[in-house]
């Protein structure tokens, strides 16, 4: 049986260390703090011998076919044996070109699918559309209904979350990957009943993101949304946790998680 | 909270899971893996892994050494059983009990061996201690990477490629398995040693307010520096059925070794965890995080060797564990916190299900070594001010 | 160092593949032209992406006539990986149909969907070998990773190595004497996967 998967993140961007210019990886909190937590390499290679499922890496500065970050991508996909999916400002088919010739298995793009559809499909043709992951950050306006939220322009659209969703059901994505930027980073836990409808409208694999503090919420992420896959930052980074303590927990919540070492 | 129906550990301890009868896989790998395995095959191994080693370096290999019951065996029965000349290193955290040097001069004594401690810089492991117990629930970093990488350095400095550990992980979590050829390497020190910080994310962590260099001894080594020297990283634990009270006993009636009064630990355990001032304090964080502790540690072991019931296992853990410990007020000065912001922290790792009452927590006594325990090296304020500020800014709501 | 040969086409990312290579102690050697094909034993055919596109890519590549050729004088071991496993058989019909290379029998059709079991089938899942191979026991049940929307459903068909559930069960392996297929991912598999590919690089003629 298709188990569920445990998904860490990394956000990276160019930071000043003494008198140097290095990438670091990165904590969020509701995309508005950004706390620096290591070097990228090193957090993956502690996620490959943790096991994780997968590992995303998002460029904050939107600049991931950047020569510095694909040397990262590269170094990146020379020490882990699972699945790395890259993101961040991917603009074009050869972004995604680029990225997938560089060690990356999966593109997350995120403005893209609202600027460009197009090169949606182009890519799905090229490349299949299993390798291509939509990216959706939302953002409750002041009557609590969640919007659309831009990142890269750093601001809610007018444009209801579900609403976006039903428009592009049928694109040629393989996953969608939501994530919540009211609870990012705050570990109050996710929202649970908005992650279920989507579940329930989306054709693809669910991965959810945003609040994860404690291993319940990831519990009542899968069994009550019933996602595919949990993405977190913030739960890995800065608690009293790691991949293989996660899941024994889900196992004992009777999940169907990968066999513990 | 679920527990396991023949050790009593509870769901919060790391990588429990447990099976239809509610057992665990912690106890079920050691009824059959251990139990199962070919001890006189893998003490053959042992024998040729030392005959490749021996007389061929300035040592036949390293022991990482504390002067706990664990390493202690390790070098009392390499020593003994090969007439090995090994260098002991050891990493001292700055939590040293008297009694444990004492023991440490002992032991060296009589064994006949050479002995390299190294201490680190009191103000970087002070802050060191405040920001992974901010960040990780777990004030111990420095010493759980200072202890695995230290000794690895000295191996590549001194071309020493023999590296023998005491006990395997596995006596009490499910990291690995009591595999055949387990080695214990960057791998591990990444899977379940460092907490998942690096030496070089600490660097980023601090942000630029610790210098590089200061770092190096919780840094592992280069794999390529390692390679050079053709290195086995060894646990002794997996070539021997390892039982702690049949070698704690060992040790004393052979060399003179010494148990101690353990903060929150029933008297008959006292050959556990000697090693630590800090012991106390990081039961106590345990206790508030996961719901349980040391107590329920040992009476898991003895449940193993089925040496206890569980009856009376449970009895000692309500009588001995959650206990503030006196050893508490040491350490609020080492890190500069007071204790309101002490609980706080450790309430904000909780593990689920457990939720910790405070209200319910009763103190208890100071060991009887505790006054000639160093009260030196109060956290400078404005230091500690400054790193919880910075938690606080990115943690509180 | 051994040498193993990777088949070079515009088939997306073969990085893992040379990774896991060498972390096993093997040398890869990109495919490209007749030459690059002396001394090789073992031989692998990764592919990712749309089928159609892969196959047409994988027909420019100049050492594609003499592989074939080697394959069916059984003088060499060919692993085919996901897309790499479903150009060994006779044809696709994703985008239309579109023929394969035609070394196994057996057409490549979409994987059903249901409320359940959604499509693509991405994500780690277990396999059961119906054979052992290498350090695998029959009927070892392990996980690895698939991430694809088509595959061969012929579950029943002899040249069965290992199978896999999601929704319906569909073929996760096969093996037909020195030809092998995993529409899963070893490269992406961590300590399974290393396992297969070693268990592959071990078998001798």
């Amino acid at each position: 049986m298709l188990k569920k998967r445990l998904i860490p993140k990394l956000l990276i961007k160019k930071h000043k260390l003494g008198r140097h210019n290095v990438i670091a990886t990165f904590t969020s909190k509701k995309f508005l703090q950004y706390v620096p937590t290591g070097n990228p390499v090193d957090q993956a290679k502690i996620f490959e011998s943790q096991m994780a499922d997968e590992l995303i890496v998002i460029d904050l500065e939107k600049e991931i076919t950047n020569y510095e970050k694909i040397k990262i991508i590269n170094q990146i996909a020379k020490e882990t044996f699972m699945p790395l999916c890259v993101g961040g400002g991917v603009k074009t088919l050869k972004d995604i070109s680029k990225l997938l010739f560089n060690g990356a298995d999966k593109v997350v793009i995120n403005s893209l699918i609202r600027d460009n559809p197009k090169v949606i499909l182009k890519a799905a043709k090229k490349f299949g559309s299993q390798c291509l992951i939509g990216a959706i950050d939302f953002k409750n306006d002041k009557f609590n209904k969640p919007k659309i939220y831009d990142n890269k322009n750093k601001k809610i659209l007018d444009i209801g979350l579900i609403q976006f969703l039903t428009k592009i059901k049928n694109y040629e994505l393989g996953e969608i990957l939501i994530t919540d930027i009211d609870k990012d980073g705050t570990g109050k836990g996710m929202a649970i009943e908005l992650y279920k409808k989507i579940n329930k409208l989306i054709k693809v694999p669910l991965l959810i993101s945003g609040g994860c503090g404690v291993s319940d919420h990831i519990v009542k992420g899968f069994k009550e949304a019933g996602a595919d896959g949990v993405v977190a930052g913030t739960f890995f980074s800065n608690r009293d946790q790691n991949l293989l303590q996660l899941r024994s927990a889900l196992f004992n919540a009777k999940l169907n998680v990968r066999k513990i070492t | 909270m679920q527990k396991c129906s023949s050790c009593n550990l509870p769901e919060t301890h790391e990588t429990i899971s447990f099976d239809k009868k509610k057992v665990c896989n912690i106890c079920t790998n050691h009824n059959e893996k251990k139990k199962n395995i070919d001890w006189n095959s893998r003490k053959k191994e042992l024998d040729k892994v030392i005959k490749d080693h021996k007389g061929k370096f300035d040592y036949d290999c390293i022991i990482p050494f504390s002067g706990g019951k664990d390493s202690t065996w390790a070098a009392y029965y390499l020593v003994k059983e090969y007439n090995i000349k090994p260098l002991l290193v050891r990493f001292d955290h700055g939590f040293m009990r008297p009694n444990l040097e004492k023991n440490v001069k002992k032991i060296t004594r009589e064994l006949g061996v050479e002995i390299l401690t190294f201490t680190p810089n009191w103000k970087v492991v002070q802050k060191l201690m405040l920001k992974s117990f901010l960040e990780k629930g777990d004030f111990c970093w420095h010493c759980h990477t200072g202890i695995y990488s230290y000794p690895m350095w000295i191996a590549v400095e001194k071309k020493i490629p023999l590296i023998f550990w005491g006990e395997s992980p596995d006596e009490y979590t499910a990291y690995t398995q009591y595999n055949e050829n387990q080695i214990y390497d960057e791998k591990m020190f990444n899977r379940y040693i460092n907490l998942g910080i690096t030496a070089n994310d600490m660097l980023f962590r601090f942000n630029d307010e610790i210098d590089s260099r200061d770092l190096k001894p919780y840094t592992y080594p280069p794999v390529s520096e390692l390679n050079k020297i053709n290195y086995k990283s060894l646990a002794l634990g997996n070539y021997m059925a390892w039982d702690t009270k049949k070698q704690s006993k060992i040790i004393a009636d052979e060399l003179g070794w010494n148990g101690d009064e353990v903060e929150n630990v029933p008297p008959e355990y006292s050959y556990e965890k000697i090693e630590c001032q800090m012991q106390g304090v990081r039961d106590y964080i345990k206790f508030i995080k996961r719901g349980y502790s040391r107590v329920s540690h040992l009476v898991a072991l003895d449940r193993r060797n089925n040496r206890i019931t569980l009856k009376e296992g449970i009895e000692k853990i309500e009588l001995f564990e959650g206990k503030r410990p006196a050893s508490l007020d040491l350490f609020l000065n080492f890190v500069g916190l007071s204790e309101k912001q002490f609980l706080e922290i450790a309430l904000s790792h909780q593990i689920s299900p457990y939720k910790h009452d405070a209200k319910l927590t009763i103190n208890s006594k100071k060991t009887h070594d505790y006054d000639e325990w160093s009260t030196d090296g109060s956290m400078d304020k404005k230091i500690s001010k400054k790193i919880l500020a910075n938690w606080e800014k990115n943690n509180k709501a | 160092m051994e040498n193993v040969g990777i088949i070079n086409y515009k088939s997306g990312n073969i990085e893992s593949l040379k990774n896991s290579l060498n972390y096993l102690g093997f040398n890869p050697i990109l495919i490209n032209k007749k030459k690059d094909l002396i001394n090789l034993s073992h031989i692998i055919l990764p592919g990712v992406g749309a089928f159609e596109e892969c196959i047409q890519e994988l027909k420019k590549n100049k050492a594609i006539e003499e592989i074939l050729k080697l394959i069916r004088d059984r003088k060499i071991f060919i692993l085919g990986i996901c897309v790499g496993m479903q150009m060994l058989f006779e044809e696709s019909s994703e985008f239309g149909r579109t023929k394969g290379l035609n070394l196994l029998d057996g057409k490549i059709t979409k994987i059903k969907s249901y409320e359940f079991s959604k499509i693509p089938h991405v994500g780690w899942n277990n396999i059961t070998f119906k054979h052992s191979f290498g350090g695998f026991s029959k009927l070892r049940s392990e996980d690895f990773y698939f991430d694809h929307s088509y595959a061969y459903m012929n579950v029943k068909s002899k040249d069965l190595l290992a199978s896999c559930i999601h929704g319906d069960k569909f073929v996760a392996a096969v093996r037909k004497s020195n030809i092998f297929g995993t529409q899963f991912h070893p490269e992406k598999s961590q300590a399974s996967g290393l396992a297969f590919l070693k268990s592959f690089l071990e078998l001798k003629c």
